[in-house]
């Protein structure tokens, strides 16, 4: 695929950028909505390491996704590779929570509150793993599964802060659950000096959130 | 109006009621019946425009409904885990299974499915279309799904030419990644749905314009064909060639406008309202397809017409009591009418006595007994009449009736006859007095007959004796003829009757009668509310003093020489002069004998003989007179005795003057002292 190779290819040439350098430093985002000129959380951001670098900023973590009120908690979870998440049930009804993504095929068949509680599934490639459950079709999360320890998520104020970047000039990709795959605001090339902090600003435009809307309030049947 | 009426000549009050009442009663009943035939066949277009546009509405109802139907087989479809994990896991093979499986699971709720990626890059298609990607009106579907708030839409979609009902929802893993296809045919069996459900004929009907579109089989198209129906094959080919459809040139109102009119198609079992749907193109689109939906008017007709049954017999009904009622009433009125015609023929012919039935208080009893009082007034002048007719001769009842009766009277001549029963006094000692009535009637009834027998009137009876008049109150011309006949006629009746009583034993009775003409004063006479028709005047008197003489002369009859001179034709003898009481001047009296050719020689001579025994009597040459009397009596009775006779009362009256002679100045007229 067209994105795909496009990618490759700033990978590519963020690992010259880097060759140059061997310091470390911090880089800063801030994304708002461009359409409601609103703090946007949700927004990954990953610093794109060079190949042969990559290898030791690596840190395979233990995280989880919650189901809380019949919704993913949180909506992106951004791990690295070989990654172990755990997807307990905190709603006292079954979910049946699966992924057909490329970066993950799986599925927990239904289970209810208690269960799994320390089962972890491992995530041993990069990429975005949507989150569905079969019983709620609305549930939606993702995990952002990076390449290396260079990325994060921003959080409701739009702003995220990635540290400990060796010093050099990377390509910086963003993705966004609405993002249009193939928008521009979504790479960016970065300078990463010592000590310093290097800031970067964006403006996403959202695509119209494809998500089924949520089935109404229990009221109407007790077993949604 | 009237004159109209008046016109028709009506044989019967019945037939002229009949055609009134017809008249009246059928303008009525056919415009109640044109009413009501009206009136239902409003109704039935009413009946059935509303079943069409139900019709119609069921028909876009049972589409949703299909619809909604095909979006919950789909969309459990998208929740099935099995479809999901083969779809998310890429196994093309096992998703048209699934798709498969479904379309027949659906019972024919869904007939095909098309997936396609979110691009509308097409995954399978079950009706093997031969396209890649979605194009044309799938492009249009996917993408007015893709800008709705649920991801959903629908829309009728030709597939091969054959309209599909088609709806796409898409797949969500959890993210939408395809949409989901799935469409059933509108076609026979969606038809014969619908059919069921608004008891309507539904076909779907293609119409193709410019150049012929080839069928999946490499037929051409017709330019209309019909590509589901209810119908019969027949009434299908009926369709297509009367159905009206809008073309381009129309305007877009007028199209909706056209789609709202009811249509009457001719089908192979009657007319059949018709209403169509556009459901797929517009009019003038290269491709349309209408649905058609259709009610017959038989059954509303067949209504209609069992009420027309139903109104026409009640006429019938209606009718024939009114005509038996009318033949009722025309007979409670003809015939008390007709009773009535009969009772007048026959108080025209005289007869009074019948009453006619008076029943109720109308008009017809009304009249009833105004016939009935009218016969009983005639009836009573009749018997007035009759009556008069009896108590007075019929020509003065005639001239009492005939005039208005007031006293007085006029002067006329006439000829007065009294007849009266010599004799009779005689026979009343000897018998009882109602064999004397008897007997007197038959005698009188005689004379009466004769004297009206001879135009005579009779004016009175007066105990054994008549007075008849000749000239009075009518004359008739020859009264003194007709009153000289009546002598001869009463004569000839009283010698018939009696040879009869003769042979009974009875006495005869001779009839003394005095006939004299002159002038009289004839009218009414009495009081103003009692009068007697008669005739009075000196006239009168002599007659009756003839009448009395013929005691004294003997004879049969005395007429006077009035009478004589006006009824000369006959042969009288001259009995005597005389002078009758209370009048001065003497009068030739004369004896009627009969006709000259009744007379015999030996009559005539004798008649000769008393004639010139008379003249020698006048002549005072008394032997002379007394011999020829003589030889005349001898020859009468055969002996010399004078008995009563004529010549016996001349034979005294010489031997009289013989004994003392008369004084000189005698003029041989004999005067009467008593009555």
């Amino acid at each position: 695929m067209k994105f795909r190779v496009r990618i490759k290819a700033l990978l590519m040439a963020g690992t010259i950028l880097l060759a140059a350098n061997g310091q470390a430093g911090e880089l800063r985002l801030q994304v708002i909505d461009a359409d409601a000129g609103v703090p946007l959380a949700d927004v990954v951001m990953e610093v794109v390491l060079p190949q042969n670098l990559r290898a030791q900023y690596v840190t395979p973590l233990e995280s989880e996704v919650d189901q809380q009120e019949k919704e993913f908690v949180a909506s992106v979870t951004v791990i690295t590779t070989d990654s172990l998440v755990r997807f307990p049930n905190s709603d006292d009804i079954l979910h049946h929570v699966y992924s057909f993504s490329e970066a993950k095929v799986f599925e927990l068949p239904l289970y209810g509150s208690g269960r799994n509680i320390n089962y972890q599934e491992k995530f041993e490639l990069p990429g975005v793993v949507e989150l569905g459950c079969n019983i709620h079709d609305w549930m939606l999360a993702h995990i952002y599964v990076a390449e290396t320890d260079f990325a994060a998520v921003t959080d409701a104020t739009g702003t995220l802060s990635v540290s400990e970047i060796p010093a050099g000039t990377y390509a910086v990709k963003l993705w966004h659950p609405r993002a249009s795959a193939d928008d521009p605001a979504l790479l960016h090339e970065v300078t990463i000096t010592d000590g310093t902090a290097s800031q970067l600003r964006v403006a996403l435009t959202l695509n119209r959130d494809n998500r089924l809307r949520r089935a109404p309030g229990p009221s109407r049947s007790r077993y949604r | 109006m009237s004159k109209i009426l008046h016109r028709l000549d009506f044989k019967s009050f019945r037939t002229r009621l009949l055609v009134f009442l017809l008249a009246l009663l059928i303008p009525v009943l056919l415009g109640i019946y044109l009413f009501v035939n009206i009136q239902n066949n409003d109704y039935t277009e009413e009946t059935i425009n509303s079943y069409l546009d139900l019709g119609a509405d069921v028909f876009d109802f049972s589409r949703e409904e299909h619809k909604n139907t095909l979006l919950t087989i789909t969309s459990t479809l998208t929740r099935d885990w099995g479809f999901r994990n083969a779809f998310g896991t890429g196994d093309p093979y096992t998703i048209i299974d699934a798709a498969d499986n479904l379309l027949m699971r659906s019972l024919g709720a869904a007939d095909m499915m098309l997936i396609t990626e979110m691009d509308g890059t097409v995954i399978i298609d079950t009706a093997i279309q031969g396209f890649d990607n979605l194009q044309g009106e799938w492009l249009e579907l996917m993408e007015a799904a893709a800008n709705s708030t649920e991801g959903i839409a629908d829309a009728i979609i030709t597939v091969d030419d054959i309209p599909y009902q088609m709806t796409v929802i898409p797949l969500f893993l959890p993210t939408p990644v395809a949409w989901i296809f799935g469409g059933f045919p509108l076609d026979n069996q969606f038809a014969e749905t619908v059919k069921q459900s608004i008891v309507s004929d539904v076909s779907i009907v293609r119409i193709t314009t410019g150049a012929p579109r080839i069928a999946p089989d490499g037929r051409q198209r017709e330019a209309r064909e019909i590509v589901a129906s209810t119908l019969t094959d027949v009434d299908q080919y009926m369709l297509l060639n009367q159905l009206q459809l809008p073309n381009a040139t129309i305007s877009e109102s007028t199209a909706t406008d056209f789609t709202n009119r009811t249509q009457r198609i001719g089908m192979l079992e009657g007319e059949y309202g018709t209403l169509v749907r556009q459901l797929y193109g517009q009019p003038g689109d290269d491709l349309q397809i209408v649905a058609v939906i259709q009610k017959s008017y038989r059954e509303n007709e067949e209504n209609l017409i069992e009420l027309q049954r139903r109104l026409l017999q009640f006429y019938l009904v209606v009718i024939a009591a009114s005509l038996g009622v009318v033949v009722l009433l025309a007979r409670s009125v003809t015939e008390p009418i007709l009773n009535l015609v009969q009772r007048v023929n026959l108080i025209e012919q005289g007869d009074y006595d019948q009453v006619v039935q008076v029943r109720g208080r109308d008009e017809i009893a009304q009249l009833a007994g105004s016939v009935n009082n009218m016969a009983r007034g005639l009836a009573e002048k009749e018997k007035v009449r009759d009556l008069l007719g009896k108590v007075v001769s019929p020509e003065i009842a005639e001239e009492l009736l005939s005039k208005n009766i007031e006293l007085g009277g006029e002067e006329k001549v006439i000829t007065i006859l009294f007849a009266d029963i010599k004799g009779f006094t005689a026979l009343c000692e000897t018998r009882q007095p109602s064999e004397v009535l008897t007997l007197l009637n038959s005698y009188l009834s005689k004379i009466t007959q004769a004297i009206e027998d001879h135009s005579g009137v009779v004016d009175k009876f007066t105990g054994d004796s008549v007075m008849a008049l000749f000239g009075a109150p009518i004359s008739r011309g020859q009264d003194a003829d007709n009153a000289i006949r009546t002598t001869l006629a009463v004569q000839k009746a009283m010698a018939s009757l009696n040879k009869i009583n003769h042979d009974l034993g009875l006495t005869g009775i001779d009839a003394g009668i005095g006939v004299h003409t002159g002038l009289v004063v004839a009218g009414n006479l009495g009081s103003s509310n009692r009068m007697n028709y008669t005739v009075i005047g000196d006239a009168v008197n002599l007659a009756a003093r003839l009448e009395g003489l013929t005691r004294m002369y003997h004879v049969a009859n005395v007429v006077s020489e009035s009478t004589r001179s006006a009824a000369p034709s006959f042969v009288y003898r001259e009995l005597d002069k005389v002078r009758v009481k209370g009048k001065n001047e003497p009068v030739r009296i004369f004896e009627l004998m009969g006709t000259a050719e009744e007379l015999s020689m030996q009559e005539q001579s004798d008649i000769k003989a008393f004639e010139n025994a008379v003249k020698l009597y006048r002549q005072q040459q008394w032997q002379d007179a007394l011999t020829a009397f003589s030889a005349l009596n001898l020859r009468l009775c055969g002996s010399e005795t004078y008995a009563d006779s004529i010549y016996g009362v001349y034979i005294n009256r010489i031997e009289q003057y013989l004994k003392s002679p008369p004084p000189t100045d005698w003029d041989a007229v004999f005067t009467f002292f008593r009555k």
